[in-house]
């Protein structure tokens, strides 16, 4: 019908909306938004709430931006996720059933949930949720807070606006207008429904007038509102008095920053390993505790001006809620953050510690001769005083230039300042701590008994014990194992942990830069002694592991060529080794080798055998084939043409390659294309390291054929014929060719497979212009020299912020070591802050597990600062997490066993508080209970207290109070004003309790009367009353029957 | 139907295994369908490209050929890093060839840099009549493996287009696999997808 007659306007009439007001396009829009959200109508009843859902549920917020003329305000839609979001569409049919004749008088949603009583003081919510108790509602308020509504006749046009829109609607859900400072949070709202109209009002002042700072008092207004006969209904009320505990007088909890120069001196540097961990402030500001006087009749409770029996011990309800501290300075991300900062810079040494500081790397006349004379005596071991005597002089001629300057990059770090004051060094770190430093990085300098050796292997996460001392997996092992890092506690780890140090304690960049400075002195000052690197283990770059990891294990592989090279010349002593010399070749002999080789290759290829008469013996080798470099012997293989046994012959060592150099390779194989050229381009790159290895064996066995050597480097590509296999064809071949069962003299019979006869494939080709030459002179496939000096640059040219750039992938992976360290982490619930989510668990641990394969995942991707800021936020999280829990386990269990490193150690208070009241066998009971207590405080925004007033948890909480008290006395002549600037000046009559005086009161009055007139349907109405110090806030729903409101 | 301007990502495939079983044969009948009975034995490593289409999605692959002699095996594994699908061909006829497989698979994890990479075997020269290795043990072997698996001839063709295609779907099918590739090209990165692929790896072994 209705549509009908839609469609007939809409052809007939013209319906003109150009000179439609601003308000009138407001008013459209918002309904508008309405239908949008599909808010509009009557909608199926929900289900009532259940206890305490309106703190418990997710919350969910919509918004848009409307404007009204140029002002744009933001309306909001917040509602409750509800669990049983499956369920509506069932309900209508339900309720359909049982009373639909109800149906018309069902009162608003809003009304039901403003009535409903298990969800009276929700320990999160909205404020409006926790004054009107909708579940659902919309909000107007002006979209640039600066900009607030404070005209009233504004706010009344405002409120009238959506008043309209919500009846073109039909809209069901409240609506409220925010009104006055964002930050005093008055609204006012209006709520449409079922023929009744419910008025949201407010009324907020600094101070309660006298009447209504009691129950009495508002319960007088209350019913005067309403004008509430004898004969009515009682009001239903709930009263809530929350108590405020700041002080923490027996537990304090400060920790001070790790003294370095009391480190160095007094406990070793056992420290300078270790990240260090913890809250330098409680992590834990407020304990509020709150005695609930849960939905009682008005005539239950008597609290007037002049007496009160609301004494929080008579409360059935007693509810806790811990007030963390926002962001609790930790060390542990203090230290991350400050590191993060460094590796920012993109500063040279030199530039952050001036030229000067750079004179050390070229090295003055009587250096070179120290160094010159250093080389001839060959030290086995870094003498110390070479390395520190470098540090020394590099520090002193630093002082000397400095000394009119003002020191550079100045830090606001008054460790720096003070050292720079008092110490006679003038660098960042004075010599005294940077030589402690240097040893427990290089420890093999330090002499024969080292402090801190490292140790043999390096493992990718630090040892795990039990409480017991076994040792068993560490559980981040899964996790950190594919970790892009190094080992842990090797010296590039160490570096890492030094690093934060250093710029934490001593002075920043400058600080960074100076170690690092010495870092890569000693570095070179290795190379150019033989001296390997300790600490990155041996062999190869591993590619798993960080770049600079990596050029740490090539140098020491440089260093480790070197000294064979060396030791090999000495031992044959035929040659004077100059460093740079690349070629050691036989001279003469070459050519006429290089003659009688290709003869013979001729003639082997003739199938003639003209030298395995020569040769024969074995005995009678000229001066010019005589075998060299041999290793050991191939099996019992034979040459084919003298029946010489076979040698397998010494080769060179593939070249050890990191992976930034591979790269590169990689990519200039990929630059010559994929065409047949660029294979074969490709191929001959690679044939350096075949012509190394064919030259070694032609070296090692004196008339060998290119059969000799596929037979032992592609023994596939060798098919013999006759034998036991026999007959295979073109490419197949015997499957043991490896090991031929044929010890006999006379030479097997076979040929070498199809693909290496085809006429000029680079295996021919290449044996063909190989010489006979040992490993030993070969042309080196790896320049050790080379190689050494490019890790050298490579190590010099980076300025303090990028190696700390290569490094964060280890000191994170230290980090997140260092949070596994604390024990009580593993105990611990997630919690509901900016920390990724484990899919199937709500642990801490899983969280930090979480954390452990993302820092994985990073460490393969090359390190960015700002990649890593996430996760140094979310390992700062997890710190402030176990932190808080430390705090708060002192707290309440009064001891200090989960705080590790914390340096908090006043736990004496509480445990002496604990005997006395422990009493025997209920002790490990109440432990737990306690325990569980924690646990909840640390999980949950508000645990009940088991037992109420009467409980063990309350008893806990009673003492924390007195002893509070107790200590502000002592503190403080007139207890009265200390206790009294928190709470409010309440009735004159209620008793000081033992939680000292409420700082807030909360009233909840609720009625169903009829309104306006007697005859009216009775309506809910709800009345909410908050003093708080410095704050009265009085909320008041009141409705009214539009329908029957004449009567 | 192929749109060859978009490319999806580019993956890095290694061809491996024991030399002579046919890796060079495999990837030139794969990348030009041809049969050189004359292929050299590869010097160190090879590579050729392919653009395949894999349901609508473009795919490059750079596939990369080594020697399989035991001597070079001090030199390509350097190339194995990044690779995100690799292809372990034994040779049917020749028993030594799959015998060596567990030796390959140990080379594998110890120099590719990816954990989650995809394996598929891929067991050669079927076309031949003396065989030495069944299919059952193959398939015996991919699945205690959990690799992909495959028989195949590069001589007749058979089964290599199958081969490559399906690895390539596979890694396609692993977003952490390709994803990450992209992501580093673009030089963004994201977390939201990342816990996919720990879960994903669990199906990965299919035999076709």
């Amino acid at each position: 019908m209705e549509t009908q007659d839609a469609d007939d306007q809409e052809v007939f009439e013209i319906v003109d909306f150009t000179t439609a007001s601003e308000w009138e396009c407001f008013i459209a829009t918002v309904e508008e938004t309405i239908h949008e959200w599909r808010l509009s109508g009557e909608r199926p009843p929900q289900s009532p709430l259940t206890r305490g859902q309106l703190a418990t549920a997710r919350w969910r917020e919509k918004n848009v931006v409307i404007k009204f003329a140029d002002f744009p305000f933001m309306l909001t839609h917040h509602s409750i996720i509800s669990d049983t979001a499956e369920s509506p569409p069932e309900e209508p049919d339900t309720n359909t059933d049982y009373d639909s004749d109800d149906e018309s008088k069902r009162l608003p949603q809003f009304l039901e949930d403003m009535m409903n009583r298990d969800n009276d003081f929700p320990a999160r919510a909205h404020c409006l949720v926790r004054w009107y108790g909708a579940r659902e509602m919309l909000t107007l308020a002006p979209a640039n807070p600066r900009t607030p509504i404070t005209c009233p006749s504004k706010s009344r046009l405002l409120l009238s606006s959506v008043t309209i829109a919500a009846n073109n609607t039909n809209c069901q859900v409240p609506l409220f207008v925010q009104v006055h400072q964002g930050s005093s949070r008055v609204y006012v709202g209006v709520g449409l429904g079922s023929g009744v109209r419910t008025d949201f009002n407010m009324v907020y002042l600094k101070h309660p007038p006298p009447q209504c700072s009691h129950l009495a008092g508002l319960l007088d207004v209350f019913r005067s509102k309403l004008q509430c006969t004898v004969t009515s209904q009682p009001v239903l009320v709930s009263v809530r008095f929350t108590y405020v505990l700041k002080e923490w007088p027996h537990t304090l909890w400060t920790q001070q920053p790790p003294d370095f120069d009391a480190t160095l001196t007094e406990v070793g540097f056992s420290d300078l390993g270790k990240l260090p961990f913890g809250a330098l402030s409680d992590p834990v500001s407020e304990l509020h505790v709150s005695a609930t006087w849960p939905c009682v009749s008005e005539d239950v409770l008597v609290d007037s001006d002049v007496y009160s029996d609301l004494d929080p011990v008579s409360a059935p309800l007693w509810t806790a809620r811990l007030i963390a501290a926002p962001s609790p300075p930790c060390l542990l991300s203090e230290y991350l953050t400050e590191f993060l900062d460094v590796c920012r810079s993109n500063l040279s040494i030199a530039q952050v510690l001036g030229p000067a500081f750079l004179h050390d790397l070229d090295p003055d006349p009587d250096h070179q001769i120290s160094l010159a004379l250093d080389r001839l005596t060959k030290p086995a071991v870094p003498s110390l005083s070479a390395v520190v005597g470098r540090v020394r002089r590099s520090t002193t001629r630093q002082q000397k230039q400095h000394s009119n300057k003002p020191p550079p990059q100045q830090q606001p770090n008054t460790n720096t300042q003070q050292q720079q004051q008092s110490g006679s060094e003038s660098g960042p770190i004075p010599i005294d701590i940077l030589v402690p430093i240097l040893n427990y990085l290089f420890p093999d300098a330090e002499g024969e008994q080292p402090s801190f050796p490292y140790q043999a292997t390096l493992s990718q996460v630090p040892e795990w014990l039990t409480e017991d001392g076994d040792t068993q997996e560490h559980p981040l092992k899964s996790p950190l194992s594919n970790m892009k890092s190094s080992g842990s506690d090797g010296l590039v780890w160490r570096l890492g942990v030094s690093l934060c140090h250093v710029i934490h304690c001593l002075g920043g960049l400058a600080a960074a830069a100076h170690l690092w400075h010495e870092v890569v002195l000693e570095l070179r000052f290795r190379w150019e002694h033989c001296v390997a690197v300790p600490g990155v283990g041996g062999g190869p770059p591993d590619l798993a592991s960080t770049l600079l990891h990596q050029k740490l294990q090539m140098l020491n592989c440089c260093i480790a060529r070197r000294n064979a090279r060396e030791q090999a010349t000495n031992v044959s002593g035929c040659e004077d080794m100059e460093e740079d010399e690349e070629f050691f070749e036989c001279e003469e002999e070459v050519e006429e080798e290089e003659e009688e080789r290709s003869s013979s290759s001729n003639n082997n290829r003739g199938g003639g055998v003209v030298r395995g008469g020569a040769g024969g013996g074995g005995a009678g080798w000229s001066s010019w084939d005589r075998p060299e470099g041999r290793l050991k012997r191939c099996g019992t293989l034979r040459l084919l043409h003298t029946g010489e046994p076979l040698y397998i012959p010494v080769t060179q060592d593939p070249a050890p390659v990191t992976e930034d150099r591979l790269e590169e390779h990689t990519d200039a194989l990929l630059r010559l294309g994929t065409d047949s050229l660029g294979s074969h381009l490709r191929a001959r790159l690679m044939s350096a390291a075949l012509l190394s290895d064919m030259e070694s064996f032609k070296a090692a066995n004196p008339g060998a054929a290119l059969e000799d050597f596929v037979r032992w480097y592609s023994p596939r590509d060798w098919i013999e014929e006759g034998g036991t296999e026999g007959g295979g064809g073109g490419g197949g071949g015997s499957k043991d060719s490896q090991a031929p069962p044929n010890p006999s003299s006379h030479p097997p019979q076979g040929s070498l497979s199809t693909r290496m006869q085809i006429p000029g494939n680079m295996w021919k080709e290449v044996w063909n212009s190989a010489k006979p030459v040992p490993a030993r002179r070969q042309k080196r496939l790896f320049d050790d020299t080379r190689g050494a000096e490019e890790v050298l640059h490579w190590l010099g040219s980076l300025g303090p912020g990028a190696a700390c750039c290569h490094l964060l992938p280890t000191v994170l992976h230290a980090a997140i070591c260092r949070l596994a360290q604390e024990r009580l982490l593993f105990s611990l619930p997630a919690s509901t802050t900016p920390l990724p989510q484990p899919r199937h668990s709500n642990t801490l641990a899983s969280v930090l597990n979480v954390i452990a394969q993302r820092a994985t995942r990073l460490s393969r991707q090359p390190p960015d600062p700002d990649k890593y800021q996430e996760l140094v936020e979310q390992v700062a999280e997890v710190e402030a997490c176990v932190a808080r829990a430390q705090s708060v386990r002192h707290k309440i269990l009064g001891d200090n066993s989960g705080s590790g490193g914390g340096g908090g150690g006043t736990g004496n208070g509480g445990a002496s508080c604990d005997g006395g009241e422990g009493g025997g066998e209920g002790g490990s009971e109440r432990r737990s209970t306690l325990e569980d207590l924690v646990l909840r405080l640390l999980d949950s925004p508000e645990v009940t207290l088991e037992g109420g007033p009467r409980g063990e948890a309350a008893r806990v909480v009673q003492r924390l109070f007195q002893q509070a008290y107790k200590a502000s006395l002592l503190l403080d002549d007139s207890p009265g004003d200390s206790e009294g600037d928190g709470g409010i000046p309440g009735p004159a009559g209620s008793p000081v309790s033992e939680l000292g005086r409420p700082v807030g009161r909360e009233y909840l009055l609720r009625t169903t009367v009829p309104a306006p007139s007697p005859a009216s349907r009775p309506l809910p109405h709800r009345m909410f009353a908050v003093l708080l110090p410095g704050e009265f806030r009085l909320t008041g729903a009141f409705s009214q029957d539009t329908i029957f409101c004449a009567l | 139907m192929a749109d060859q301007s978009e490319i999806l990502t580019t993956l890095k495939i290694l061809l491996i295994g024991e030399s002579g079983v046919g890796k060079s044969s495999l990837l030139l009948r794969f990348t030009e369908d041809t049969f050189d009975p004359e292929q050299s034995a590869t010097i160190g490593v090879d590579f050729k490209v392919k653009t395949i289409t894999i349901q609508g999605n473009s795919t490059k692959l750079a596939i990369w050929d080594t020697a399989g002699q035991e001597r070079f095996r001090t030199l390509t594994p350097s190339y194995y890093r990044g690779a995100q699908g690799v292809i372990l061909v034994y040779d049917v006829c020749k028993r030594n060839s799959f015998a060596k497989l567990d030796m390959w698979l140990n080379e594998l994890d110890t120099y590719a840099t990816r954990t989650d990479i995809i394996k598929m075997l891929v067991g050669n020269k079927i076309d031949k009549d003396k065989r030495e290795v069944s299919r059952e043990e193959g398939i015996k072997f991919a699945r205690r493996h959990t690799m992909l698996f495959i028989e195949a001839s590069a001589k007749t063709r058979d089964g290599v287009q199958c081969a490559f295609e399906e690895l390539v779907q596979k890694i396609i099918q692993t977003p952490g696999l390709w994803e990450m590739n992209n992501r580093r090209t673009e030089g963004t990165f994201t977390i939201g997808g990342e816990h996919e692929n720990g879960e994903e790896q669990d199906g990965v072994c299919v035999y076709c």
